[in-house]
């Protein structure tokens, strides 16, 4: 029984082996991003001991005590990391909800413009925002809204209208619907990419048959256009929910400020506070670790989803 | 063709390969050369004595790396920087930071092992550092190279706690100026009104300016009061109320605690609601940066600003202003319903000031540079500029002085290195002060005058350090929620402060009433 084992491990050893030598030029090639993963992913990792030590930024990590979950207990007894939480939570699902079908809305949108310049300039103008950074967005917004010099006090006045222009931007009431109609804006144009190359992938004599059996374009695209979509939304929705508790720390650093706080601070901006200015390293780790898991977990959750549902779609 | 497929790949691997490693660190030297290439393409050298420098070896001067904070935006390589390189004989590199961001800066430095050689820190952070073996003890080169900083700091460099056994800290020493309310006369003559001196004349000259076109162009384009969300912004109407903001102060029960829990706290923020509402303060105080917050007292939108005066009436004066002819302006000592005033006080911080790194190469020349920008002559190039080149003097004695050329232009000259280093080692005696008109010099004054009593502690609080920051964003929080609040102010008020209570205030006041008491000898 023993032989068995150590036979099978060394045949499969040997086919590797033999196979990378049959095919060492595509292993080579793939080394640098091998390495590039462990170096500036994996080995990184080590840090997220601090959240369990009592770390000092003049001292080595590998010196500072363990504490145990000290730290989190730290972090969830503060007022401020729940309302972060709770933050990060309403603002990453809101994008997910309201931003995710957004490219996939855009794209079919698109697909549906028969002239090719005109689908050209739409393509091009919806995936320009993309290419803006947050900072220039903010200052635009304020071009747009502010009550003094924006955009929409000067049209107001156009217009006749005295009373006051309400800030958007310093309306914590409706702070939250901007961040996600801002990011909706700003990223829905590049999701389109990947949703139009799909659709291009289509086979066109599918809606040539569709048609002969009197599908209008409504149920071509319902039945034909986005059942073949599927996969794709289905794995690019796993990498979203992947990435859900990462609520966007560029946009919400950039355009939040004192009285919208309560409503935008999220686990980064806060992590951020903790860590660099307040030097609570340990603290923000731990808080940057949970954040992590929590996107761990549901990514495994939505995979076993998508597993269920069609399972060539589920990535794992 | 199987030959240059694998050519072609080994060609691609090996360039990813050095893409990976090009993302590693650039050390010193890698700057260095870029400086030296610089210098040998003369992109540099744009004018003056410059040349000189070029030529000089320079390659033997002691590298020192310097953290500033200002919100400037000086050229990486100025006029004023290479002519104290030369007067030093240093080479030097300013990494130089929005002064939000300084804290940030400093820890991210910290943390990658990358110390400035030197920088400004206080108060825990700064004993943390020097705990840690990360500060050099300047001790043994005070006498030789330190002359000016203990001709200006002497007298206290030595009662800082953080100095016990040898000298690590170097204390800013100064007292920062106190704030004035600087109101625009000739809008008042304009209008037929006084200088406000109580809370009533304010408002009604806040309201007259925003409605009663101050400045007589038949247009609706005016307001009262410059602002942004700091509190700065209404420091001496808070001071009308007996409020030292953003200090600690001392209740009648003897508990030392936030100046948020002043019994007139909310008192003064009804009256500060009342100028918000009924709209005679800049509409996007909350969002508004600095410079565009002083932008509308320089393009004559705004009649008034709460602000040290070295700003509005010396520094500002004219070139900032567009209106010819250049606004003029008094300062408001304004009295509250008690005939209270004042404005925020500040101290001599000895726990607060520069310290050298234990990495720097040569702490001698460390300590030389910061000397030198201490002495009157060094604070006076890194606040006028070059001598001849970017200013001159009139007559030095009586403190009169030009700018000249290109400089006479504001952005030019701070552009190229003038003023915006100037907070950097600021001897008590500076050349802001020695040259200052007469009319700032007399704000100045009134400003120390008008400081109110507040609590100053002198050693580092420990609740400070775990809960300060969370504590201070709240009451950063509650301020700004009771001015844009529709409802009841005091349940707001109360929600806040209980909050503060529960997330280490408490606790904070207990340190700090024990750390108070046993200050004074109690």
């Amino acid at each position: 029984m023993k032989n068995v084992a150590i036979t099978g491990k060394k045949s499969w050893y040997n086919k590797l082996l033999l196979e990378m030598k049959k095919n060492y030029l595509l292993y080579l090639m793939i080394l640098p991003g091998i390495l590039y993963i462990i170096i500036f992913r994996y080995i990184p990792m080590y840090g997220l001991t601090i959240a369990f030590k009592d770390y000092k930024i003049t001292s080595s990590i590998s010196n500072a005590p363990w504490i145990g979950f000290a730290n989190f207990i730290d972090l969830f007894k503060r007022n401020a990391f729940q309302r972060a939480f709770c933050n990060n939570i309403i603002i990453s699902f809101s994008k997910l909800i309201f931003g995710f079908p957004a490219p996939i809305i855009l794209a079919l949108l698109i697909n549906e413009v028969k002239r090719s310049k005109l689908k050209k300039l739409v393509q091009t103008a919806v995936i320009l925002p993309n290419f803006i950074s947050w900072i220039v967005i903010y200052g635009l917004m304020t071009a747009i809204f502010s009550p003094n010099t924006g955009i929409m006090a000067s049209l107001a006045s156009l217009i006749g209208y005295r009373g006051e222009v309400v800030n958007l931007l310093t309306n914590k009431d409706t702070f939250r619907e901007v961040i996600t109609i801002s990011y909706i804006w700003q990223a829905a144009g590049i999701g389109t990419i990947v949703y139009l190359a799909a659709i291009s992938g289509i086979d066109t004599e599918q809606y040539e048959a569709a048609a002969l059996d009197g599908a209008g374009r409504w149920r071509q695209m319902w039945h034909i256009t986005l059942a073949s979509l599927k996969p794709t939304i289905i794995t690019l929705l796993i990498f979203r929910v992947g990435g859900i508790m990462n609520a966007g720390f560029d946009q919400i650093f950039a355009i939040s400020n004192d009285i919208v706080i309560s409503k935008a601070d999220i686990i980064s901006t806060y992590v951020y506070r903790l860590g660099l200015e307040q030097r609570k390293f340990g603290i923000a780790t731990a808080a940057g670790f949970l954040e992590s898991m929590i996107g761990l977990v549901l990514v495994l959750i939505t995979n076993q989803i998508a597993r269920v549902i069609d399972r060539d779609s589920a990535i794992m | 063709m199987k030959t240059m497929k694998k050519i072609i790949s080994i060609i691609i691997m090996a360039t990813m390969l050095l893409s990976l490693t090009a993302c590693g660190k650039n050390n010193g030297d890698d700057k260095g050369a870029v400086k030296d290439a610089a210098k040998e393409t003369g992109k540099e050298e744009t004018s003056g004595d410059k040349g000189d420098v070029a030529k000089e070896d320079t390659s033997k001067r002691p590298k020192i790396s310097i953290l500033i904070s200002g919100d400037n935006t000086p050229k990486s390589d100025n006029l004023v920087i290479q002519e104290l390189e030369k007067r030093t004989n240093t080479d030097l590199e300013i990494i130089y930071v929005p002064s939000k961001d300084l804290a940030t800066k400093r820890s991210t430095m910290v943390a990658s092992g990358d110390l400035p050689d030197i920088f400004l820190a206080g108060g825990s952070e700064a004993q943390e550092y020097i705990d840690a073996g990360l500060i050099a003890d300047v001790s043994k080169y005070l006498e030789k190279d330190g002359t000016n900083i203990m001709s200006n700091v002497g007298d206290i460099i030595y009662t800082s706690p953080m100095n016990q056994d040898g000298v690590y800290l170097i204390p800013t020493g100064n007292v920062a100026y106190g704030t004035n309310m600087n109101i625009r006369t000739d809008w008042l003559k304009n209008l037929g009104l006084e200088m406000p001196t109580d809370l009533d004349s304010f408002y009604n000259v806040m309201h007259a300016f925003t409605f009663d076109d101050p400045d007589k162009n038949g247009k609706n384009d005016t307001f009262g009061l410059a602002a942004d969300s700091s509190f700065k912004s209404f420091d001496p109407i808070f001071g009308a109320y007996g409020i030292p903001f953003d200090s600690a102060i001392e209740l009648e029960d003897g508990t030392v605690t936030t100046w948020a829990k002043h019994k007139n706290f909310l008192d003064a923020m009804t009256y500060i609601r009342k100028l918000m509402n009924d709209g005679l303060v800049e509409p996007e105080w909350a969002t508004i940066t600095n410079m565009d917050m002083f932008g509308k007292l320089w393009t004559g939108q705004a009649g008034a600003l709460n602000f040290q005066c070295a700003g509005p009436t010396n520094n500002w004066m004219p070139v900032r202003y567009t209106e010819d002819p250049a606004p003029t302006f008094d300062f408001a000592v304004i009295a509250g319903p008690d005939g209270k005033h004042g404005v925020k006080p500040n101290f001599a911080l000895v726990t607060k000031g520069y310290l050298i790194s234990a990495d720097c190469e040569d702490v001698e020349a460390a300590l030389r540079v910061a000397d030198y920008c201490n002495s009157e002559e060094g604070n006076e190039l890194l606040y006028f500029g070059v001598e001849d080149v970017m200013f001159r003097w009139i007559d030095e004695a009586s403190g009169k002085y030009e700018y000249i050329g290109e400089y006479t232009d504001s952005a030019t000259h701070r552009a190229n290195g003038g003023f915006v280093y100037a907070e950097f080692m600021k001897p008590i005696n500076n050349c802001e002060l020695r040259t200052m008109n007469e009319q700032s010099k007399a704000g100045t004054q009134l400003a120390y005058d008008e400081m109110l009593p507040a609590v100053n502690i002198i050693r580092s609080l420990e609740t400070r350090q775990d809960y300060g920051a969370d504590l201070d964003q709240i009451i950063k929080e509650m301020y700004v929620a009771i001015i844009t609040a529709d409802g009841d102010i005091k349940a707001i008020y109360d929600e806040y402060m209980k909050r503060w209570d529960s997330e280490g205030g408490l606790e904070y006041e207990k340190e700090a009433t024990e750390a108070w008491k046993e200050q004074n000898g109690q």
